[in-house]
């Protein structure tokens, strides 16, 4: 136990600059996970045990379990618990000294930079190859182009599943979630007429139903794109606002 | 806003159907393909916004023109008054429109944008933190789906005191803080353990009974 709370205080202390013998009004909040972990084993046991006081190993073994019940707290936990805090106390982010420290550490430790490198990622690997695509009508830059949509797509898309599995029923709350699911469908379809004639120049004004087709996708998709874009520059805090505003 | 703009449409329908119903409306050059009921429409968005320009009524001259020439001078007179009523009455909405929309609805939607812009403005904290909020979930759950969820079962908070200038810790004071809070959760802790065991041990003695009970039986 020692030996771990030096571990805890030498993590949380990273950053913090330390003078030895001088007394300095520190405010120090502690919470131990354990009671609630502890209940929680409690809560499965009486939920699992059969009739002759045994539990069900079965049940716990099945993979459908092990993606409901994680008797740890984690980081993924902590972040969903401020998200409910603040959803349940709008407006009160003032008096929330401890949320606000616990959101700002989280950001500067690890948000801003996984939310600068999707940014990156977007940009690169989507909202740019995805206009040049529209306009520039060469064989193999479309091919291109549209390869590397794709694959930023299906990653996007790999994420959505698994945000699926680790959220469930709540992903479909989100109307986010809702406008990725059809954006990705949306792209794939797209792709697929588009790649099967690359050259095509768009719109031709000859009723062709493939041109035709991708003219009309088009327009939902540069939406699509121009949204996720604005959710990565939310990283911005003036951008953040303006948006909010707007 | 969502009372503003349902209202907004709602009378920019209305002026819509009165000119169409008065058989005048607006040149079509600058609306190609359209019809002439959606041509109304957007010519009356267009005056409501302040791109102001005159309303089409030729059907009334031409019909005008046409009285003259065919029915005898009563009936003549009779019909140049209504078409004239008729002109009035397209102007008369054309007046309306550009009254009610442009004049008092526009400029009263202006000042909701600024009202809303002011009170908001102040929300700045609130916003960023909810930005903040949303992002760091969604790193979380990236996080989560590499593999680098990070698992703890103790956390601790270190932050300067309210009213202190200074960002330095003490890091004896921290660790004496730290320990004797951990105590108090130790002591909590094996409360909460013990009155656990004593739930189950009294729900065994209890089940314990009633088989010996059911055994006798």
């Amino acid at each position: 136990m020692r030996q771990e709370l030096s571990v805890i205080v030498e993590k949380s202390m990273q950053g913090q600059k330390t003078v030895s013998g001088v007394d300095y009004p520190v405010e120090c909040i502690f919470y131990d996970m354990r009671p609630y972990n502890f209940e929680q084993k409690v809560i499965f046991i009486k939920n699992n045990v059969n009739q002759d006081g045994k539990l069900n190993f079965d049940y716990y073994d099945s993979k459908k379990y092990k993606k409901k019940i994680g008797f740890s707290w984690s980081q993924y936990d902590q972040a969903d618990l401020i998200s409910s805090v603040l959803g349940k106390t709008e407006g009160e982010i003032h008096d929330q000294r401890l949320v606000r420290h616990i959101c700002d550490d989280y950001y500067s430790k690890k948000t801003s930079g996984n939310a600068g490198r999707m940014l990156f990622a977007y940009t690169f690997f989507f909202f740019i190859p995805f206009f040049l695509q529209m306009y520039i009508h060469e064989f193999s830059f479309v091919i291109t182009c549209n390869s590397l949509c794709m694959l930023m797509s299906l990653y996007l898309a790999r994420f959505e599943v698994e945000q699926m599995k680790i959220q469930g029923s709540e992903y479909f709350e989100s109307f986010m979630n809702w406008v990725d699911m059809a954006g990705f469908a949306t792209y794939c379809t797209y792709f697929g007429l588009r790649i099967t004639d690359p050259g095509m120049q768009m719109p031709n004004y000859k009723q062709d139903p493939i041109e035709d087709a991708l003219t009309f996708l088009s327009f939902p998709l540069i939406m699509y794109t121009a949204i996720k874009l604005l959710f990565y520059f939310q990283m911005f805090e003036g951008f953040g606002l303006f948006m909010y505003l707007v | 806003m969502s009372v503003f703009l349902p209202f907004f449409f709602y009378w920019i329908f209305v002026f819509s159907c009165q000119m169409f119903s008065l058989g005048a409306g607006y040149k079509p050059d600058d609306y190609p393909e359209l019809s002439d009921f959606t041509i109304i429409v957007l010519a009356t968005w267009r005056n409501a916004i302040g791109d102001i320009y005159a309303p089409d009524y030729h059907k009334w001259s031409e019909n005008l023109n046409a009285e003259d020439a065919v029915k005898d001078e009563e009936s003549a007179r009779t019909g140049v008054t209504y078409t004239y009523v008729m002109i009035t009455l397209v102007w008369l909405i054309w007046w309306l429109n550009q009254l009610f929309l442009f004049l008092v609805l526009t400029n009263f939607l202006i000042s909701i944008i600024g009202n809303s812009f002011g009170d908001n403005i102040e929300k700045n904290m609130e916003v960023a933190y909810a930005n903040k909020i949303d992002l760091n979930v969604e790193t979380a759950l990236f996080k989560k789906w590499m593999g680098n969820d990070q698992k703890f079962d103790t956390l601790i908070f270190l932050c300067p005191a309210e009213d202190s200038s200074s960002g330095e810790l003490d890091e004896s004071e921290v660790l004496n803080r730290i320990s004797t809070k951990m105590k108090t959760q130790q002591e909590s802790m094996a409360a909460l353990r013990s009155d656990l065991d004593g739930k189950v041990d009294a729900n065994t003695e209890k089940m314990l009974k009633l088989n010996a009970m059911a055994e006798s039986k």
